[in-house]
């Protein structure tokens, strides 16, 4: 091996087929072809065990051996390595994407968003520490600047909307219910972490496309405007995204 | 920071700190050396399991332990895991920071895995250089520690014993002493694990790491130890701790258990067996 450098490339190709990095190593006891695959077989271990815990509900749901199949098929094509660090904060996001055309899973519909929301769960736990706004903040805030008003959501806050009831996917995948009616409604979702605690608010529509509107960035006054419902009363929205810590700021539109 | 300094845990066992013990040390409080952390598993974060470390080091000293640094990478050393580190040192003020004699980032991404070095010129120089940058950056020494092993190559020069000694003569660095890894490594290699010890000289160890192993056998009837990090102390790793006290190396210790985690109290029963060995020697020699 000429190098430092060609070796360590060469062990990166091993993992996609033919690699010199087999040449490389010593011919002694066991064969250089098993040495290596046991550093194979670790990296792909640690990186199956690596999204089990990134989706422990989706491996609960589909079974170990099902689940643990799908994440060898994911990894199968091409290592995915974390950025240096092994910084895995955005390692895994693509694996809901992956279920929704792995063949095995195909008589779960549901089962892409539902890792989906794991994910957005995994992002809310890892997401910056911020003190929520209260209402009293908020009072505090002069009426005449309502109009310009742009209220920030917390960084652990993801809203996500899915034409399946994964409230219910939830209560199976946690032995609570036995089986899931999926012509039962859809779900809107609000992940958030305002404190040490991940909770999963399930909102109605005119609180989505409210809170999905003050999270793009619109002012209050625009987010308003976008809500679809005449009963939709903002004081009980705010009351609600107040005691859930769903704020962390706010600025005013220029 | 002086309490912790007064904490010092000279010849005290401690354990690895992993999250499904989180809750129980927090409650309990169980007595305990020391924990150590690895390190990059708290970086760019700021949420609940670092908000539990703020709790955990008032009432225990800390060692940061790294598997991400990657000093054998032929490609450089990765700048924003020093800062991040550097960052992390300055908030917690752990006791001790380790890393490997090895290699894992490539290409813009790692490996998460400890992968092996050819033991040659080349290696040195680049692992020489690595280390004082990052000594340098950090503005304090740094423990390296020997790897658990599958594979040799055949341009190697130096064993690992020699070639690790020099690194940390020429360095200045210290040596985190894994005796599962050397009784892993020799297995594979073929090595003579008392000669391996025998060629460390005891003071450049300031730290012994403790942990269980497996046996992977293959179709062909050949068979390697593999370093899971998922069982107890086996008793030929425990008679090597032994001879390494014996030739001095009498410094804080660590039970390593990563797979298959048992309760808190199986760890502590494997640090209370690894304290008497300490302080055998203690009283022997104290």
């Amino acid at each position: 091996m000429a190098s430092l450098l060609a070796l360590q490339q060469a062990f990166l190709e091993s993992f996609c087929g033919e690699s010199e990095y087999v040449n490389a190593i010593e011919v002694k006891g066991a064969s250089p072809q098993n040495r290596l695959q046991i550093y194979q077989k670790s990296i792909r271990g640690s990186f199956v065990k690596k999204l089990a815990s990134l989706y422990p509900l989706t491996w609960k749901l589909v079974g170990e051996e099902c689940a643990d199949q799908a994440a060898h098929a994911f990894l199968q094509d091409e290592i995915l390595l974390p950025a240096p660090s092994f910084d895995f904060d955005e390692w895994g996001y693509s694996f809901p994407d992956f279920l929704q055309h792995y063949p095995a899973t195909q008589t779960l519909p549901y089962l892409a968003d539902f890792a989906h929301l794991e994910w957005l769960k995994q992002r809310a736990y890892h997401a910056d520490a911020r003190v929520p706004l209260t209402a009293q903040d908020f009072k505090e805030i002069p009426p005449e600047n309502y109009g310009k008003l742009i209220l920030k959501l917390h960084p652990s806050a993801s809203l996500f909307a899915s034409v399946y009831p994964l409230n219910k996917v939830l209560a199976v995948a946690k032995g609570e219910e036995e089986t899931v009616d999926l012509t039962e409604d859809k779900v809107n979702t609000l992940v958030i972490r305002p404190f040490e605690t991940i909770v999963t608010h399930y909102l109605v529509d005119a609180y989505f496309s409210f809170f999905t509107s003050l999270h793009k960035g619109d002012s209050l006054i625009e987010a308003l405007g976008k809500v679809d419902d005449s009963d939709f009363d903002i004081q009980e929205a705010l009351a609600f995204a107040f005691q859930e810590g769903l704020f962390c700021g706010y600025e005013f539109a220029s | 920071m002086d309490s912790l300094e007064a904490l010092n845990p000279e010849a005290l066992v401690g354990v690895g700190l992993r999250r499904p013990h989180h809750s129980f040390i927090l409650e309990n409080k169980p007595p305990m050396g020391w924990f150590e952390i690895i390190s990059e598993n708290y970086f760019k974060k700021d949420g609940p399991s670092l908000s539990f470390l703020d709790k955990i080091c008032v009432d225990y000293p800390l060692s940061f332990h790294g598997i991400g640094l990657s000093l054998g990478s032929a490609e450089g050393l990765d700048k924003g895991y020093l800062s991040s580190l550097k960052e992390f040192m300055n908030r917690f003020f752990p006791f001790l920071i380790s890393d490997h004699l090895s290699w894992s980032n490539v290409q813009g991404g790692a490996f998460p895995t400890l992968l092996p070095i050819p033991y040659t010129d080349e290696s040195f120089a680049l692992f020489a250089d690595h280390i004082a940058q990052a000594q340098d950056f950090l503005g304090r020494e740094m423990l390296l520690e020997n790897p658990s092993s599958y594979l040799e190559y055949k341009e190697s020069t130096f064993s690992e014993a020699d070639f690790l000694t020099t690194l940390c003569q020429k360095t200045g660095a210290k040596i985190l002493l894994d005796i599962n890894n050397v009784f892993v490594s020799a297995s594979n290699h073929e090595w003579d694990a008392k000669a391996y010890l025998d060629a460390i000289p005891p003071e450049l160890v300031k730290e012994i790491h403790l942990a269980g192993h497996s046996l992977r056998t293959f179709d062909d009837g050949t068979a390697l130890l593999v370093d899971t990090h998922s069982s107890r102390v086996c008793d030929e790793v425990w008679e090597l701790y032994a001879y390494a006290i014996a030739r001095g190396m009498v410094v804080p210790t660590l039970i390593e258990w990563d797979d298959e985690i048992p309760e808190f109290e199986g760890l502590a029963h494997e640090a209370k067996i690894a304290q008497s060995y300490l302080d055998t020697r203690q009283v022997a020699y104290g």
